[in-house]
Formats: C-alpha cells, structure tokens, sequence
C-alpha cells in the first residue's frame, strides 16, 4: 500500500484550495484522490505525487464539471509573436492586501496557474504535462493575469 | 516597488503559507481513507461473489423456466396428437357450433369457430366429444377433410399455472407448431381459451 508523507498531502490540500478556494471542499478533493491514489498498485505507481495531484485535479473536475461548462470562458491561444512568458508575471510587484481582494476575483484556471507557478515553482511545460492543457493556452492566461493584476494594481488605493 | 509591495511570486507564496491542515485534520484524513479503503478492500471479494452467485441463479432459474416451459408443451402436444389419433365416437353429432357449446356450457366458456384456424380445417363439423387436455376438461371438435382423413380442434380454458406461457393471437403472437407422428399440430390462445388443432401433414 502505497504511503504518503504529510508534506505530500499538504501539496495537494493546498493544490486543491487553488482550485476550489474552499476549506471544506478541498479537504473533501484531498480524500477523494488519495483513495483512489490507495487503489493503485504501487508498484505500477512511478510518481505518486505527480499521479496525487492529477487525481486532486480530476476529482476537482469530475465534481465541478457542470459549473465548468457553464463559466469557461473561450480561450484563444495568443501568438507568438506577443512577448508572453512567466517573467513577465515576475516583474509584477503587488501589495499584499490587493492580491487577497484579488485572488477571489480569479476564475479556478488562473488560481491553479498563479499557485503552480509561484508555489509550487513549476515551469510552463510543466504546468502544462501536469494539466493537460496546450503550452500557447497557458501563455494566454498568463497574458490575461498580467492585464488583470496591473489594472487592479493601479487602482489599488482605492481598496486601502 | 512600493515599501508595502512584494512580487507577485512572493505574495502569493506568502498567501499560501498559512494555507494548510492540521495535524488532527491530517491524522483524521489518514483515518477516514483507510476505512474507506479497507471498506473497499473488505467488501469487494464480498460483492464480487454475490455478484457472481447472483449472475450463476439468474441463468440457472432462465433454463429452469425454459425446461419447465418445453415439457409442458411437450406433454400438451402429446395430448393432443393422442386425443386426435384416438378418433374416439362422437358423443354429440352436429354441423352446429352453438348447439355444440350448449351441450358443453360447462366448460365455463362458449365454443367457437376460431379466426386462427388453417382454412382447410374449416370444411365439415361433424361434431364433437369431451377430452382431457392436461387432465382439464375440453372439447374436441371434429372436422371432415376427406374420406380418409379428419382434423381436430381443442378448445379449452387457458390456465398460465397449467398450460405455461403459450402465444396469444389477439397479441399478434404466432402458434406453437410442431409436427409429430404424422400429425402437425398447431398450439395458440384467444384471450382465455387455449386452441390446439391437429390435422395429418398431408
């Protein structure tokens, strides 16, 4: 049976927030998947922490999948011939308080996106194995988060 | 960059570094997955035999049914085919289908000519005589085709515990057929009769 260490499945507790910003429904994800992961045989299991957090995402999927149909917004792929990359999210400095006002003004997509990027340290194509989601569609969200954070950012007196 | 602002990376970092369970809710996670899990584990070979076992009934109850089903058609068949080769005397001489059903009235049903009958039978009523089809009271009627050769036709009340499932023609259901001893017997229902005629395979 396949074991998993505490700081493992804090990982995927706070990978489930991302998504649901939700205690009690992350929790709900966070034992969903980590039964499933049980099933396994672990010695089939090559990286369970990658397969862990695919199942958070899954579960979180399965679980939301009529609210997703309804809200998902059409993402055009942006070309490349706009500059889009994570840097440019780096360059943003932002005050602390205004990105809490923030952070529940982001759809799900952007949340997952901003939490695997800044906490968890993933690449783009790694964001993208992990999701299943096209490298060019990411780089559009990251365009669209940049716009959002600085227009936020400029007004952010007024949430003082 | 402002005194009171930090880089995106940074304060989201921070925004998520208080974001945890604790220890009682990690030890009670623990806890409720392997329960489910064991749950699981425990139940399934459980589940799977049950399953199993149910599946194993259910096909042996459907060849039971369809063993039951052909013996009695069987033995209906063997019936009839035994009542006709008899050629037992006529107790009641007539062309008449309602003189026939008064003298039969209590069979709890009026004979009838049937609509489903093989037109050659439908030549000369010469009469009839009470039978035994499965040990119920019947009427067998008796239909001149030729000078060597006659047909019957049984009329008896249909009893689903007795007869089994046999076809209804008001359902649009085809007969029963089978041809046996030189004999083609036809098998069908009308609503509550049970019909049988019998007539050489000429």
């Amino acid at each position: 049976m396949i074991e998993l260490t505490n700081a493992l499945l804090q990982q995927a507790y706070r990978y489930a927030m991302s998504l649901v910003d939700n205690h009690e429904e992350a929790k709900d994800i966070v034992h969903a998947a980590y039964t499933k992961l049980l099933e396994k045989d672990d010695k089939l299991l090559e990286n369970p922490q990658g397969y862990l957090l695919r199942c958070v995402r899954n579960t979180f999927i399965d679980q939301k999948r009529a609210d997703i149909r309804r809200t998902t917004i059409f993402e055009q792929e942006v070309g490349d011939t706009i500059d889009i990359s994570v840097h440019t999210l780096e360059s943003i400095a932002i005050n602390q308080q205004v990105l809490v006002k923030l952070w529940s003004e982001f759809s799900f997509e952007e949340r997952e996106l901003l939490y695997l990027w800044a906490v968890e340290e993933y690449t783009v194509d790694e964001i993208s194995q992990l999701t299943d989601i096209p490298r060019g569609t990411l780089l559009s969200r990251i365009y669209r988060i940049r716009q959002k954070v600085e227009k936020k950012a400029l007004h952010q007196e007024t949430y003082l | 960059m402002k005194p009171s602002e930090q880089t995106l990376k940074v304060s989201i970092k921070s925004l998520y570094q208080d974001i945890r369970l604790s220890d009682e809710e990690l030890a009670d996670l623990r806890k409720q997955t392997a329960h489910t899990h064991n749950r699981k584990t425990y139940f399934t070979p459980f589940i799977s035999t049950a399953v199993c076992l149910a599946v194993c009934l259910a096909v042996f109850y459907t060849f039971w049914q369809d063993s039951i089903q052909k013996r009695i058609v069987d033995n209906l068949m063997a019936d009839v085919i035994s009542n006709h080769l008899s050629h037992k005397e006529l107790v009641y001489q007539t062309a008449s289908v309602a003189e026939l059903s008064r003298h039969f009235s209590y069979l709890g049903f009026l004979l009838s000519h049937s609509n489903y009958v093989d037109a050659s039978i439908a030549g000369d009523l010469l009469g009839a005589r009470p039978c035994l089809i499965l040990n119920v009271s019947a009427a067998q009627l008796r239909y001149q085709l030729d000078e060597h050769h006659w047909a019957t036709v049984f009329q008896v009340r249909y009893d689903k515990n007795i007869y089994g499932d046999i076809p209804d023609k008001h359902a649009d259901k085809q007969a029963l057929t089978r041809t046996q001893q030189g004999i083609s017997v036809n098998i069908w229902r009308e609503g509550d009769i049970l019909f049988a005629s019998a007539q050489p395979n000429l």
